[in-house]
């Protein structure tokens, strides 16, 4: 199964992720997002942030972390590719905590804006899940 | 196909009624001539439509001819609510780089006289100007600078030393937004920006050498200080991640409140707030002074393409960048209106839409009232600019102009159709100077994967939006990233 892979949009950059769960689901999005914005890594230079989220739905949960690891990643010039979380599915109540890793950066080659709620969606499809979301660049 | 529901009613406007969708609140129109709504794509059209659902909104939900998929609210979408029937405000459909825009600064320097110091320039303003992805740039501004900018715009900037009086009243509302409340803005959003300040970013924004290449209309460009040959310097950045951090924390404070407030809305990215709720005036504080921080930007890059241009340019070729004009293109406005016969105050919302006002607006500074306002209309790279005016005849559309020439190809797209490195030859040919980061940079920003500007803007001429006053070519580019 593919981890993710960018869709077409006239201006803006989309992905479709994958993930066998919800967790792998989340950490592959978040890979897309910052192979997205060709970054100059420092290789030496690991890093990890913890983020607590949540949310009254899936598809907003995924907005609510993507847009704190974009948050950390401008505050702190650094980009992440993995995401190691627990995420409860509750019927009105969505939590995600857990960290990502990821390196310290020289630049990025792309800014990504912000994570819109255009076009969004989170599904489970026979035995896995597919996520879509939408990148402001 | 949702575009052959949209009729013909004259040469320039195609219009889909509100019969269309029982969602609709009023018709949907989109300025383009017949070669540009061949071109226009579906899914555009459907987000013009989903704008028209928004509650108070009135006459139509408009696109300007360099339309094009986006989110929320189509690239180029106008439209505005009735804040006295307590009407919406929509971060989405104002963009989250609030207030990105374009300025233009003009010489005293002729294409002759610059030829010989062209390269030297491009390289100089290169290094001068931080494009700040990724690693901040070189201002850090602590916690009572950063509310100074947010509460003053330019202001604040130009008592700092980084620019003259001048440049203040040559600022769409000079500059500065009075209800901008930098307590709206949340820390976080004051983080991201603490380091950004005359910073260009990403994407299409760019700072350009170019020159002026036709006057349409000598008396208007005499005004606006323009004439054949003459050397301007184009910049085009926003609000940074500041900006985007106080679009995003509102876009979500409004989801949560769409259910209470019983908005139902065909995209969450539409998310809005009745205009009386504490949320919409919430964002219509932070949004403001997100706007002050992006004109503030744009003066500090001013500064630094002052400072590098006195190092390049002799004394002897004139030292003065006077500055012609700034304005919004992502920007939410309260503006007044004749509506069914009342003056009535309308949020207008501009989405990569650039505001025209007519000769004898108030808002315009003394030099400018027999003109209307500059419209600057930055062309994609490599390709022309324009400089237009605002018109009487741009009512119907609130004065809203085109922002660029807007996208057709995707960023994907782009890069598999032409390499950056053979772009950058092909535009040296041209004598086109091309200063950027990443060869994927300038790929994704090729002229074919944009409308073609020169068509777009004699839409918005011929279809009375703002009339054409100058037309600029490009002589150097420096790309963001």
């Amino acid at each position: 199964m593919k981890e993710y892979e960018l869709l077409e949009h006239t201006a803006d950059l989309k992905i479709r992720a994958y993930g066998k769960d919800l967790p792998e689901l989340f950490s592959h999005a978040l890979k897309g997002m910052f192979e997205i914005c060709r970054p100059e890594v420092k290789e030496q230079s690991n890093v990890i942030r913890r983020i607590n989220v949540s949310a009254t739905d899936l598809e907003a949960l995924l907005v609510e972390f993507l847009s704190e690891a974009l948050y950390l990643s401008d505050v702190n010039n650094e980009v992440y590719f993995q995401a190691e979380v627990k995420i409860k599915d509750k019927d009105k109540e969505k939590r995600l905590k857990g960290k990502v890793r990821g390196k310290g950066i020289e630049q990025l080659g792309l800014e990504i804006k912000a994570v819109t709620w255009h076009d969004l969606s989170v599904k489970k499809i026979n035995n896995h899940w597919e996520a879509v979301v939408l990148f402001d660049i | 196909m949702i575009k052959e529901n949209f009729k013909k009613i004259n040469k320039y406007i195609w219009e889909i009624p509100k019969s269309f969708r029982h969602d609709m609140r009023v018709p949907a129109r989109i300025y383009a001539s017949e070669a540009i709504w061949e071109d226009i794509e579906d899914k555009s059209m459907e987000q013009l439509i989903n704008m028209a659902t928004l509650p108070g909104i009135v006459r139509y939900s408009m696109a300007m001819p360099d339309a094009h998929q986006g989110y929320g609210a189509c690239i180029g979408g106008v439209f505005a609510t009735d804040i006295s029937k307590n009407g919406i405000i929509s971060p989405g459909s104002i963009g989250y780089d609030l207030n990105c825009g374009i300025r233009v600064l003009s010489s005293s320097v002729d294409v002759r006289s610059m030829r010989p110091y062209l390269e030297k320039l491009a390289d100089e303003l290169y290094r001068s100007i931080p494009s700040g992805v990724g690693r901040g740039g070189n201002i850090k501004l602590d916690k009572q600078s950063m509310n100074k900018v947010l509460t003053q715009g330019v202001k604040q900037v130009v008592s700092q030393g980084y620019g003259i009086e001048d440049d203040i009243k040559h600022c769409e509302s000079y500059g500065s937004l009075e209800q901008a409340d930098s307590s709206k803005v949340s820390d976080r959003a004051k983080m991201r920006g603490r380091d950004q300040l005359g910073t260009l970013g990403s994407g299409n924004h760019f700072a350009e050498v170019q020159k002026v290449d036709t006057i349409f209309n000598t008396e208007i460009a005499e005004k606006f200080g323009l004439k054949q040959g003459q050397i301007v310097v184009m910049i085009h950045t926003g609000s940074r991640g500041l900006g985007h951090q106080v679009c995003t924390d509102w876009v979500r404070t409004f989801n949560q409140k769409l259910p209470e407030w019983g908005i139902k809305l065909p995209d969450r990215e539409l998310a809005c707030a009745p205009i009386n709720t504490p949320e919409a005036q919430g964002y219509l504080g932070a949004m403001s002074a997100a706007a002050n921080f992006a004109w503030s930007n744009r003066q500090l890059i001013t500064y630094l393409v002052r400072q590098a241009w006195k190092r390049i340019i002799p004394a002897s070729l004139g030292h003065d960048l006077k500055l012609i004009y700034d304005v919004a293109h992502n920007m939410g406005k309260v503006e007044e209106y004749e509506i069914n016969g009342k003056k009535t105050k309308v949020i207008v919302h501009r989405k990569g839409a650039t505001r025209a006002f007519p000769p004898g607006n108030p808002e315009l500074a003394e030099d400018y009232q027999k003109t209307g306002q500059p419209v600057l209309i930055p062309g994609s790279m490599g390709t022309a600019s324009y400089i237009l005016a605002g018109v009487e005849s741009g009512e119907e559309a609130f004065f809203s102009s085109c922002h660029g020439a807007g996208r057709t190809m995707s960023r994907r797209a782009a890069k598999r159709a032409v390499r950056g490195s053979d772009l950058i030859k092909e535009l040296a040919k041209k004598g086109i100077i091309v200063k950027c980061r990443s060869w994927a940079g300038v790929a994704e920003e090729a002229p074919l994967a944009y409308k073609d500007v020169d068509q777009v803007v004699d839409v918005v001429h011929n279809a009375g939006l703002a009339q054409k006053v100058a037309r600029l070519v490009p002589l150097a580019v420096i790309k963001g990233e």
